[in-house]
């Protein structure tokens, strides 16, 4: 399931209630940060 | 296909599984890629990700070894001629001829493009601040991506392709006259793609993007769905943890005790 599609946040703390936490901060990401989450993962997977 | 066919396509590059080995490195893995005809399209990645490699597949410098590329619906291969002189590039390296004037290398270029636009041309010397009486081989590192870029643009292509094109230019050029360019044509609906290690830079120009790996896509999609897709959230558990569960979509995850930060997306990389 992927929960972070657009307009997504109250499928989000629902989410996050089911794990027993709570959203203190919710923020979207720079174009560099998300390229080196990718790069990041990609590397960690191979 | 035929060449109204072509001329039909939405896409005005599609590349389909291609694989390139330089001796014993695979360049290219099983890469495909579809850039739309219109707007400004970023390829990112590290060095040697694979992004020059591409573009030279593009440009009908490289033959595939596997897979298919097609620009404008043609194989850069086999009709050339039909394919580059629709194309403006601006390579990494800008490889330009040392011993010419710039006057002489403009006229010079003019004479492969039927379209070249020479009010144009001496609009964009003028704008880059160029002498065209000066040998090509005195050009500072700077002035060479200028004047690059003055004959990738001058016959109007239909696509604009930029190997780093901020390689060498000061932060102001880039933001100001680089910038402005690329907006400039992808807003008179020609398609411009540009490679570049400078994040930033993608961000603020680009349409769409593709994030290119160890000749692998890893990414690929308009710039402000993959802004609105990718999220970090910090969640705060109701018991101190060392190994909180994850979430769907999550990249990455840190923090210790109750507070853990994760770095999700809502969008398959697939």
């Amino acid at each position: 399931m992927d929960l972070l599609v657009r307009g997504d946040l109250e499928q989000l703390k629902q989410a996050a209630e089911a794990m027993q936490a709570r959203i203190l901060e919710e923020s979207t990401l720079t174009l560099d940060e998300i390229f080196l989450l990718r790069v990041g993962r990609q590397a960690a997977e191979q | 296909m035929t060449e109204k066919g072509a001329n039909a396509s939405p896409a005005i590059i599609e590349v389909q599984h291609l694989s390139r080995r330089f001796d014993d490195r695979q360049a290219l893995h099983d890469l495909s890629l579809t850039v739309p005809r219109g707007g400004v399209f970023g390829l990112i990645g590290g060095n040697g990700a694979g992004k020059t490699t591409l573009i030279r597949h593009l440009l009908g410098m490289l033959k595939a070894q596997q897979g298919s590329v097609r620009v404008f619906g043609l194989d850069p291969v086999a009709a050339p001629a039909a394919v580059l002189g629709r194309i403006g590039y601006l390579s990494e390296d800008r490889d330009l001829p040392n011993w010419m004037r710039l006057q002489d290398l403009l006229r010079y270029t003019q004479a492969f493009y039927p379209a070249w636009d020479s009010v144009y041309a001496e609009e964009l010397r003028k704008n880059f601040d160029l002498n065209p009486a000066t040998r090509v081989k005195s050009l500072s590192r700077g002035q060479r991506a200028r004047a690059g870029l003055l004959i990738a643009l001058a016959h109007r292509p239909e696509l604009l392709v930029l190997d780093e094109p901020s390689s060498g230019l000061d932060p102001v050029v880039r933001r100001d006259i680089l910038g402005s360019i690329i907006r400039t044509v992808a807003d008179e609906g020609r398609t411009v793609l540009f490679s570049s290690h400078l994040l930033d830079e993608v961000e603020r120009v680009a349409d769409r993007v593709a994030i290119i790996h160890e000749g692998r896509i890893l990414l690929t999609s308009e710039m402000e769905q993959i802004r609105e897709s990718h999220r970090r959230l910090v969640l705060q558990f109701r018991k101190s943890t060392n190994d909180p569960p994850p979430l769907d979509g999550m990249l990455d995850r840190t923090g210790s005790g109750t507070e853990w930060t994760y770095w999700c997306a809502g969008i398959s990389n697939s």
